[in-house]
């Protein structure tokens, strides 16, 4: 399982340098470019994840689904979201057998899919920072929106970093488990169309609400406190990896396409 | 090492690949299987190994139940359609990285099955610049590496020249001395015959005939 996860990761460095590169121009748009009004790292992650309120309830309003979160969502399963069916479809027979147990060769991906979602997240990090210094700009200033917000200290934390990566990579669970019935490109399309549902609405169950922090009432801005989203982040994980548990143990491990 | 197939019929898309297919195999014998294209050969094998769970029926290996007892069997070595490996490690990395998953192959052990395949354990060539037939072997060392009790091969002649040939029968015969059982598939009848002990004949997924090399070699 660590051969998987230490290796796994390691053969993906070029995604992730292609990821770090899409979110570096998106950083300079969102500090406001060379020169413009001093911001630090925690403005720009912040305006990245805000996301944005769900549907008004009158029919005849017009609603737009916002860009930025779907952007993100998009990258972040083309980064993790084909590991585990091509694992299936391109590795020896032999690295397969020898996990000994298909349940172990599940949690070897989920445990990938996990690292390799907060390690995405990483990288965005730095990657914002990268593009903060690029526009002449110091990431350690401190942020202009964070004094907006009522929470602070382990809390400000929590909300504003931890819960969006665990909401992420519960969904990142639940298209693990779909890649593995349907194939990883359809399962990565539904999940696109469910976080579009969960933009839509406003409902913890629909755990992509607990990624824009503008959902979140802990930080003064959304109707769902942060502690339900939380919790429904990571049941949720755990309903898909149980799920995936179920599944792996009957389907056939063998390379898409194959029938003789 | 004993493997019972009992009544084993699987389904793949609607299309039945294996049907109440009832065999036992004994590590004193080379098994070959032969059929045509689309007869279940590669099936088989992928539902010994653990790889396909039958719809129907069960297997056995040494009286423990495949997908009950155990998912995969304990020891065992595959050669299922073409070899995959990891294009940006050469080959003794790429052994070594699937050995490590069970830490029960030594490198020694490895270097051994690359030198008994025709392979140089010190070659620093990446698998992406091996020759199909450099694949090929490389594919059968991973499968024999480290004395499996257990080992398929399906095609493992396809693209070797003459003397790898000769590197694979003096493999298949040093397996079967040692105790494994082997099961083997391979679409020239000639040499089916001259690796195998006994004969298994399918077609469109059921076992139509069974023969040892005596009574192979009188028909």
């Amino acid at each position: 399982m660590w051969y998987n996860l230490l290796y796994g990761t390691v053969r993906s460095w070029k995604r992730l340098a292609a990821c770090a590169c899409i979110f570096i121009p998106l950083g300079i748009t969102l500090s406001g470019g060379y020169g413009a009004e001093p911001g630090g790292f925690l403005d720009v992650w912040m305006m990245l994840f805000n996301g944005d309120s769900p549907a008004p309830k009158d029919p005849n309003a017009q609603y737009t689904l916002p860009a930025m979160p779907i952007l993100i969502w998009i990258v972040l399963l083309l980064y993790v979201g084909f590991y585990a069916r091509s694992e299936l479809n391109s590795r020896s027979e032999n690295a397969i057998l020898a996990y000994r147990w298909r349940s172990l060769w599940w949690d070897g991906q989920c445990l990938w899919a996990l690292c390799n979602t907060i390690l995405f997240f990483v990288v965005v990090g730095l990657a914002l920072c990268v593009a903060l210094l690029l526009g002449g700009k110091n990431p350690f200033l401190y942020a202009q929106l964070v004094y907006q917000i009522p929470a602070d200290g382990a809390g400000f934390s929590l909300w504003v970093f931890v819960l969006p990566v665990i909401c992420f990579a519960a969904m990142v669970q639940m298209q693990l488990t779909l890649s593995l019935l349907v194939g990883a490109p359809l399962a990565t399309i539904g999940m696109v169309a469910f976080y579009a549902l969960c933009i839509y609405f406003d409902n913890p169950v629909l755990v992509g609400a607990g990624t824009m922090l503008i959902r979140n009432s802990n930080l003064g801005m959304g109707q769902i406190p942060g502690i339900i989203l939380l919790l429904c982040g990571i049941l949720f994980w755990f309903v898909w990896y149980f799920a995936g548990r179920m599944v792996i143990r009957r389907i056939p491990m063998i390379k898409k396409g194959t029938v003789e | 090492m004993l493997v019972q197939l009992e009544h084993v019929t699987q389904m793949i898309r609607k299309k039945v690949v294996l049907k109440n297919v009832s065999l036992t195999f004994d590590s004193q014998w080379v098994y070959g299987l032969q059929g045509i294209n689309g007869s279940g050969k590669t099936m088989l094998m992928r539902t010994i190994c653990g790889l396909i769970v039958p719809d129907k029926g069960r297997i056995l290996i040494n009286n423990m139940e495949l997908h009950k007892d155990m998912d995969f069997p304990p020891s065992i070595g595959v050669l299922i359609e073409s070899p995959a490996f990891l294009n940006e490690l050469t080959g003794f990395d790429n052994l070594k990285l699937i050995a490590s998953l069970q830490n029960k192959v030594s490198d020694e052990e490895i270097r051994d099955a690359l030198r008994k395949v025709g392979l140089d354990p010190n070659d620093r060539r990446t698998y992406r610049k091996y020759s199909l037939g450099m694949k090929q072997r490389l594919g059968i060392a991973c499968a024999v590496m480290g004395q499996p009790q257990i080992v398929l091969l399906d095609e493992p002649l396809n693209a070797i020249d003459a003397d790898g040939i000769v590197l694979v029968r003096n493999i298949i015969q040093e397996l079967k001395e040692s105790g494994s059982l082997v099961i083997l598939a391979c679409h020239d009848k000639e040499e089916l015959y001259s690796l195998s002990d006994v004969i298994i004949e399918l077609k469109e997924g059921k076992v139509c005939g069974r023969k040892t090399l005596s009574e192979a070699a009188g028909c």
